[in-house]
């Protein structure tokens, strides 16, 4: 942590100052009780408590990620429904080459790729930083369109299951008109999978969001993670995969509760 | 969905008429979608694996050069008959580099998968088996690696171990086994169940003779489908990683870093990024559709597990 | 079975193929009947003898690998395959109705019945907005469901098997349709329950003047329910005519058989006598009679053609046997 020329009478006063002459167990136990109260010690490089720096680039990853879903969810089940009704149809064949080539594609190469195309060559987008909604949109997509992907095929799975069920025929049978079957009936019943399935892509997400932000130099907790790493920075890192672990597991709750929601035959278990 | 054009050919109404199928009734029926689309692109997708298998473990048939040797008179230059896929910063051809890429990327993935995957296996059928404690406590660890999304939990621990290929393959395994584990694990609490197994308890077998004789082949069909959807994504985990520096360290080449190298160069020398990542995407898309169609054909019951 | 103005439902010739793994059979094979007001059909053969096809054919509803190949189903005196998709939409639901079997399957878990029998008010034209509970409510008391205002909140999986299937009866009966196509209905309810149902549907039938196709293979239920009849199998009808003549007489050995497989408390103790045999497989049919493996009068001749339709001018039905048709020979 220390810069090299540091002497060895500089390393005793840190350790010291950091209480790290103290014997292991004290030391463990006062890590855990600093935890517990949301303290993770100082970030050596920041001079700020490493908590508030995490909180700080929270929410540009935030932005980034939450973008990112509205793009997978967004772009993942229309097409996954179209494949599912028109199965085996060109249409379905393209929906299918959509998916298979974008779960191809790591979400780092994309953002790449997309840099080279349209910053470099056409020269329409910014290469990184933050600024406007013209920032947002590359590292978005990029980060976005793997997910897309999987949506895609969830959601063509699961419709095409669910049409085949009796309940689709009785609505045909009832006369009602093909949008309503889709749309009311069928997706009511396939969506159940694919809200699991959003809210797990929230993990992946965030893990690609590092890669993305890095490509991008998008200021969020990823690339902080990323540079505390690298510098050695561990108060940072601790604080920020803490943060995201307690988040993860807030979001799973949630999402249990949201399928509770929409399943009335869980609600009355 | 619904049958929508039909013909109201209509046949002289009697009873009596009995009606011999005629070559007019094959023409109007919906020609039935052929799969021959789904076939041909599996075909390629084996073939383009095999290709790349192939320079993987052969790169000198492939590839004339070395992957670090410099020629300083030779320096990014575009793909051309000397060099397929150009050449960088230093002069080093990028063909060959990124064969070399894809091997230590291919070898790293395999294992990686292999060990998670044994692992794995080996915990969710102990975990099956014994339930109780056992299962507790092998579930809770489980959730300990479910907690954190893979890339972060693999940052984290390179941080903690430092990075060199060995320990690549360690933090890869430790970020992926609980997957394997908690699938495996399923399928062996519904196999625990069942007539041969508790025969084979009944006979006397000692629980590793069941566990390994009675419930291990069972599964071993959706073993081999998790494995190879896994590899697809254990690939992409070891490109970030490299490409964000904690992965594979230079000089050895790897599809990752090979990317990375490039950034600087997307005005100047697209090719530096953009052919050895295109070469990322091939593994991994010829990967993903092996291990779909294989899941189509062993295990239709994972068909919707994620 | 008398040809006469009153009829509801013609259907002629009717032909449909389906594309299967190992080839294109014809599901129904020149399937003829009427049907007129007020009456019922019933619809009677094992499984896999085109009756479940036929129902699907007549309401336009096959799936996607299978199409009408010819033949002709007039409803109310004009025919349905030339129909456009719109067309039919708006036919079924009204004039049209259909009862599935299952009645666990049948109803969309994740709406309420309310819902559910509303719809068939919201999206055919006839009903104002505000109407439509007023009218669900009276229906959903026509079928019996008791404390139907509560039960209009309440989802599927609260119901029984039995009052699944009023339910789906009160979604088909709700713009009283001139046609109900009953497919096994009350196969998989308890016996006690299937009576109430198709009581339940003789009702409402004598009600309404709506004809019902009542599909089956219990023949008890046809005896008790239905006015005429029609035997199909391996995809063509073998006998048809009204139930007293056809029961009292039956003149395809098929029919024979299956008459004297039931078992019956009152007789003497006979020994049950199931058929022998396996339909046939419908990619690999014979040129001859398709019951003549199984067939206890089958002759050379049975072998070498398919029976001829000899029809008995009467009663409108007929049969399809050279052995013993009357006039056949």
């Amino acid at each position: 942590m220390l810069p090299p020329e540091a002497t060895a009478a500089d390393r005793e006063l840190l350790r010291r100052s950091m209480g790290l002459d103290q014997p292991l167990v004290v030391q463990y136990l006062r890590f855990l009780g600093d935890l517990a109260v949301g303290d993770f010690g100082l970030s050596y490089r920041f001079n700020q408590p490493a908590m508030s720096v995490v909180l700080e680039r929270v929410g540009h990853t935030l932005v980034l990620t939450f973008t990112a879903l509205g793009i997978a969810v967004l772009i993942g089940v229309p097409i996954g429904v179209m494949s599912a009704v028109y199965r085996d149809s060109w249409i379905d064949l393209t929906g299918k080459l959509f998916a298979i080539v974008g779960q191809s594609a790591p979400p780092f190469f994309f953002g790449v790729l997309m840099i080279a195309f349209f910053s470099v060559h056409l020269g329409w987008l910014p290469t990184g930083g933050t600024g406007g909604l013209q920032y947002l949109i590359m590292p978005a997509i990029a980060l976005g369109w793997y997910s897309a992907a999987g949506t895609m095929r969830l959601t063509r799975a699961s419709m095409s299951e669910v049409l085949e069920a009796e309940y689709i025929k009785m609505a045909k049978i009832k006369g009602l008109p093909q949008r309503v079957i889709i749309y009311k009936h069928a997706l009511r019943n396939a969506c159940l999978p694919v809200i699991t399935f959003t809210a797990l892509q929230l993990g992946v997400l965030l893990g690609g969001a590092v890669s993305v932000e890095a490509v991008f130099a998008w200021p969020g907790l990823g690339f902080l993670i990323l540079k505390s790493i690298e510098d050695l920075d561990y108060t940072i890192v601790q604080a920020a995969v803490t943060l995201i672990a307690l988040s993860f597991t807030a979001i799973n709750l949630l999402v249990d509760l949201l399928y509770a929601w929409i399943d009335p035959r869980i609600r009355y278990d | 969905m619904t049958n929508a054009g039909t013909p109201a050919k209509s046949r002289p109404a009697t009873d009596a008429a009995m009606v011999a199928q005629s070559a007019a009734v094959l023409t109007v029926l919906p020609r039935r979608r052929r799969q021959w689309a789904q076939s041909a692109l599996v075909f390629v997708a084996a073939a383009v694996l095999a290709l790349i298998l192939s320079a993987a473990m052969l790169p000198w048939a492939f590839s004339r050069y070395e992957p670090n040797a410099m020629d300083l008179m030779a320096t990014l230059q575009a793909p051309s008959l000397e060099h397929l896929f150009g050449t960088d910063a230093l002069g080093r051809d990028i063909l060959c580099r990124s064969i070399y890429g894809a091997q230590i990327s291919i070898f790293v993935a395999a294992c990686a998968v292999f060990l998670a995957g044994a692992v794995g296996t080996a915990l969710g059928i102990l975990a099956a088996y014994f339930r109780g404690a056992t299962d507790a406590i092998i579930m809770r660890l489980a959730d300990v690696q479910f907690s954190l999304p893979a890339v972060i939990l693999a940052m984290f621990l390179v941080g903690a171990i430092g990075a060199s290929i060995l320990n690549l393959i360690i933090v890869l395994t430790l970020a992926n086994w609980a997957r394997f584990a908690r699938v495996i694990r399923s399928e062996a609490l519904s196999l625990r169940t069942r007539d041969f197994v508790l025969l084979a308890e009944l006979a006397g077998a000692s629980p590793l003779r069941v566990m390994v004789r009675h419930i291990a082949p069972n599964i071993l069909s959706s073993l081999i489908v998790l494995a190879t959807l896994d590899v697809g994504v254990i690939v992409i985990l070891e490109a970030t990683l490299s490409f964000l520096g904690l992965g594979i360290r230079p000089p050895d080449p790897s599809l990752g870093t090979l990317i990375a190298d490039g950034r600087g160069y997307l005005a100047t020398a697209w090719w530096i990024s953009v052919l050895p990542g295109l070469v990322l995407m091939s593994l991994i898309l010829a990967c993903n559709t092996l291990g779909d169609y294989l899941r189509d054909r062993l295990s239709p019951t994972l068909a919707m597990k994620w | 079975m008398v040809t006469g103005v009153s009829d509801v439902l013609q259907v002629e010739n009717l032909t449909t193929c389906v594309a299967t793994r190992n080839g294109i059979i014809t599901a129904v094979d020149n399937v003829s009947f009427r049907l007129s007001r007020g009456s019922t059909l019933g619809l009677v053969g094992e499984s896999g003898s085109g009756k479940s096809m036929t129902c699907l054919s007549i309401q336009r509803l096959l799936p996607s690998n299978s199409v009408v190949a010819a033949g002709s189903i007039r409803f109310k005196g004009e025919d349905l395959l030339t129909k456009t998709p719109r067309q039919m939409e708006a036919i079924r639901g009204r004039e049209i109705g259909m009862i599935l079997q299952d009645p666990m399957t049948s109803l969309n878990p994740v709406f309420t019945v309310g819902q559910q029998v509303g719809e068939v008010f919201r999206y055919h034209k006839g009903t104002r907005p505000r109407d439509i509970r007023t009218k669900v409510l009276d229906v959903l008391k026509r079928v019996r469901i008791p404390a139907p205002a509560e039960r209009y909140h309440s989802y599927p999986h609260q119901f029984s098997g039995g009052m699944r299937q009023r339910v789906s009866i009160a979604i088909n009966i709700g713009n009283h349709p001139d046609l109900l196509i009953a497919d096994e209905p009350t196969t998989a309810l308890d016996v006690t329950v299937q009576l109430q149902i198709l009581h339940l549907l003789r009702e409402i039938q004598q009600e309404s003047g709506m004809a019902i196709i009542f599909v089956t293979h219990d023949l008890n239920l046809v005896a008790r329910f239905c006015d005429d009849v029609a035997v199909m199998y391996a995809g063509r009808i073998v006998e048809k005519g009204p139930v007293k003549t056809v029961f009292a007489d039956p003149k395809h050995p098929y029919t024979r058989d299956l008459l004297s497989a039931i078992p019956r408390i009152s007789k003497s103790r006979d020994r049950l006598r199931p058929i022998p045999g396996q339909p046939p497989v419908m990619t690999n049919l014979p040129k001859g009679c398709r019951f003549e493996p199984r067939c206890r009068l089958a002759s050379e001749r049975c072998r070498a053609a398919y029976p001829d339709w000899v029809e008995q001018k009467e009663t409108g039905g007929g049969v399809a046997c050279w052995e013993t048709a009357v006039g056949a020979k």
